[in-house]
């Protein structure tokens, strides 16, 4: 069974948003933007609770914003 | 670079610096390096001085709440795996060093003669070398989890 790894679009989904930059989405999620730039670099896997907050920034649904795929 | 990120590092250079002035002060200068030693102090000093600076302005910033977030869920996560990594050090430092006076205590009186390591002022810089490097562990891996990711 192959690893199973979290992606996300958040990057997409901020410049479909008015190019928010991500010091943007930090503030309003309630995060550094160093976070979010982890996040979006696959570089950290944000708790489910701040995930359903970036989720609901954006206005969409949960599954729209990450996704558990095969690697 | 987040404000933790660079607090990690102004840590880490700071008990550096603080350590080799210990140690200097301790033990000396080589003699290679000994005509320096007012030069090396100063630095040490500047050193010091520096990242404690560094330390009270992000401290300040972080009680004014200025410049947005200043400590998120990431943070925390490195803070405690950096915390978890210096707890385990000590933990094993600390036994060694309590089975080495055991060990060294049963030996001196069994030969008659006191052990380099037995003597109590070496075992106070043990000690002090053992909790400088927990912070250093501490520091380290903050900092290493920032830049590798978590």
């Amino acid at each position: 069974m192959g690893e199973f790894q979290i992606e996300n679009n958040i990057r997409v989904l901020r410049f479909q948003n008015g190019e928010m930059t991500q010091d943007e989405l930090a503030q309003k999620a309630g995060v550094t933007r160093q976070t979010i730039n982890a996040i979006e670099a696959a570089k950290y896997s944000p708790s489910l609770e701040l995930a359903f907050k970036i989720a609901k920034v954006f206005d969409e649904p949960f599954e729209n914003v990450f996704q558990y795929t095969k690697e | 670079m987040s404000r933790k990120e660079i607090y990690a590092w102004s840590s880490l250079v700071l008990t550096l610096a603080i350590l080799g002035y210990y140690l200097i002060s301790v033990f000396g200068l080589p003699a290679e390096v000994e005509n320096y030693s007012e030069q090396i102090t100063a630095l040490i000093w500047k050193v010091i001085g520096i990242a404690f600076l560094v330390q009270l302005v992000l401290d300040l910033l972080d009680s004014t709440k200025i410049g947005g977030v200043a400590k998120d869920e990431r943070d925390k996560l490195i803070e405690s795996k950096a915390f978890r990594n210096a707890y385990y050090f000590l933990m094993v430092a600390v036994i060694t060093l309590i089975v080495n006076v055991l060990i060294t205590d049963a030996v001196s009186q069994a030969s008659g003669e006191k052990l380099f390591l037995a003597l109590p002022f070496m075992m106070f810089h043990i000690l002090v070398f053992v909790l400088f490097t927990a912070i250093l562990i501490k520091s380290g891996t903050q900092i290493f989890y920032y830049q590798r990711g978590i």
